[in-house]
This record gives structure tokens, C-alpha cells and sequence, in this order.
């Protein structure tokens, strides 16, 4: 019987919930599968916390940051995997007031901005200063919008998108989590490093099985190269999909 | 639904709202608020929202996505 789109985010939910328990505790909200509705769009799952609830991370027992995650999730073009087609990850003040701190994206849209980046909300004068300098592109429309001939007045470095790899080789949320630990201190489980490498192999053979389908035919030269006997399929080696191989 | 692997056990709880659901659910959030919904959204590009500003207006970005009209 083959798993509906709904059985495939409940699943990915009961990792994720496993992953934040293990690594953050008990007390973290769980995650849940919300499934559309909508006939039309029968193929869409939000992943998120229980009622949406932030996740405090906490220093020495003190809450110090609090993390928003959420997926938006779909079918995989060939309707076989789940996709996440739009994923955050924001990391605010323990009040949740203002501009977060920095904030980790993924959108699968093929849109004009990295499919995975992150955002850093800082400031710095000659940061501002070089993103006026190109002339053309979005330093010129940043220009355009100073001199008031664009609705958006207020360029900043929180605007850039820093790219990260891609839809492959973007970061996972162990990725993530462990940076927190290491670079914030957050409280963790004892066994935590452990819950993050099992996740971690989890979602990178996931991406390495993507990836052969995005170049089938290096997959296989590399195969041979380790001895595997690899026999092409009647129809020939499908062809890559280069879309996602150029895509930024 | 329970999902089992190596000895623990995760409950996944699976939301399956109708789309009156989650018209009534917007509408809810939409009159909660004291600022319209544009409103709300061009103060969210600047970062000048209260947390639970920002939690409505996630959550109305989750029931557009779910309804395909985002």
C-alpha cells in the first residue's frame, strides 16, 4: 500500500519530535501534520509545532532564545517522497520581540533567491554602504529606493540572502541545533550529540538519493568506479535534471 | 499515531481541519487583531510586531498555504 502524502509528514513530524526531545528534552513542543482541505490541493502538509509553539532554548536553566520552526510540505515531482517546499527556521529573543537574531530559510520555488539561505539581522555601516555600490541589480533598485522612486526605503543587511547549498546541500535542523549548542551553549540532553548524528545520516542519505536522481548518470560512473555492475535501463540513462543542479 | 523506532515511542498527533475550519479559524484571528491584515503584513517586512502578532500572522500564512491561496 503505498503511503499518502499525509502518512509521509507524520512520519517526518515523529522525527522531528523525536530529534528536538532528544536533543532539548521533553518539555520542548511536540510537532504535528496538518493536512489541506482543499480537494485541489490534497498534496499539501504543514509541518509545525503544537499550536505553533515556539521552542525556549535555555542557558544554565534560563530561557535565553526561543526558535521558530515550521515546513510547508508536498509531493516530490514524481509523487513519490515528501518535499519540503518551504521550511524556516527563526531564532528570536527569549521575549520574541522584535527583528529575530538570525534566521536559517528554505524555499523550493526556483524563485530569484538561494533555495536555502540565511538572514542575519546586524548592522554595519560599510555592509550598507556595499550593498548601494553595484549599480545594477538589487544594488541599483536599493538606490532607486532611497531616492524614493521604490516603495521600499530602508536597504538592510537582514535583506541579504547568504546562499547554502542549495536543495541538496542545504544545512538539516541537527545542523542547526548542534550550532546553537555549540555556538550559544543551549542546555541540551544528556546523549544529545548522538540523537543529532543518527538525524544527521538520516537526512543526508535522503539528500544523497535526491542527488542521484538529479545526476543518475555520475551516480552510476562513481558505482563503477567502486566495482558495482550498474546496467542502464532499456529506455537509457535518465537524464539530469539540471534544473536542479543550476539552481543556486 | 504512534511511530516506533529503536525501543521509544513518538505520538504524532495529525490535524485534519475542514476548510470551513480553517475559514472560521482565519476570520477569528483576523478580528483579533487591532491593526487590518495589510496593516499587519507591512509592519511584519519591519520587524514591528509583538510576538503574538507575529504568531497570527504565521498561522494566517499556514491556513493560506493549506487552503492554496497563498
Amino acid at each position: 500500500v503505498t503511503a499518502t502524502l499525509t502518512e509521509h509528514a507524520e512520519a517526518f513530524a515523529a522525527e522531528l519530535t523525536e530529534t528536538f526531545h532528544g536533543v532539548l528534552g521533553d518539555t520542548c513542543p511536540a510537532f504535528v501534520a496538518e493536512a489541506s482541505p482543499n480537494k485541489r490541493r490534497k498534496t499539501r502538509v504543514a509541518v509545525h509545532t503544537e499550536d505553533n509553539s515556539s521552542v525556549r532554548l535555555s542557558v544554565d536553566g534560563s530561557h535565553c532564545l526561543s526558535l521558530l520552526v515550521s515546513f510547508d510540505c508536498e509531493w516530490d515531482t514524481p509523487g513519490t517522497y515528501l518535499a519540503v517546499r518551504n521550511a524556516k527556521f527563526h531564532v528570536l529573543t527569549a521575549d520574541e520581540k522584535g527583528a529575530p537574531l538570525f534566521r536559517y530559510e528554505f524555499t523550493d520555488s526556483g524563485g530569484r533567491v538561494p533555495a536555502a539561505h540565511l538572514h542575519v539581522h546586524a548592522h554595519r555601516d560599510e555592509m550598507l554602504f556595499a550593498l548601494f555600490r553595484g549599480g545594477h541589480g538589487k544594488p541599483k533598485v536599493r538606490a532607486e529606493a532611497v531616492e524614493g522612486r521604490s516603495p521600499r526605503a530602508e536597504p538592510r543587511l537582514s535583506d541579504v540572502h547568504f546562499p547554502l547549498g542549495g536543495i541538496r546541500m542545504r544545512p538539516s535542523i541537527e545542523d542547526f541545533l548542534q550550532m546553537l549548542r555549540f555556538e550559544f551553549g543551549i542546555d541540551v540532553e544528556q546523549g544529545f550529540q548522538d540523537v543529532l548524528n543518527e538525524g544527521r545520516a538520516r537526512w543526508r542519505r535522503r539528500q544523497i538519493g535526491a542527488s542521484v536522481r538529479d545526476a543518475p548518470a555520475v551516480a552510476a560512473r562513481v558505482l563503477r568506479e567502486m566495482g558495482f555492475e550498474v546496467r542502464e535501463p532499456e529506455s537509457g540513462c535518465p537524464p539530469e535534471r539540471t534544473e536542479r543542479l543550476y539552481q543556486i | 499515531m504512534r511511530h516506533e523506532r529503536e525501543g521509544s515511542v513518538v505520538m504524532t498527533t495529525v490535524l485534519t481541519p475542514t476548510v470551513d475550519d480553517l475559514r472560521r479559524e482565519r476570520e477569528s484571528l483576523v478580528d483579533s487583531l487591532r491593526l487590518a491584515e495589510d496593516e499587519l503584513r507591512t509592519r511584519a517586512e519591519d520587524f514591528l510586531l509583538s510576538a503574538e502578532e507575529t504568531r497570527v500572522l504565521r498561522r494566517l500564512d499556514q491556513i493560506d498555504y493549506l487552503l492554496g491561496e497563498d
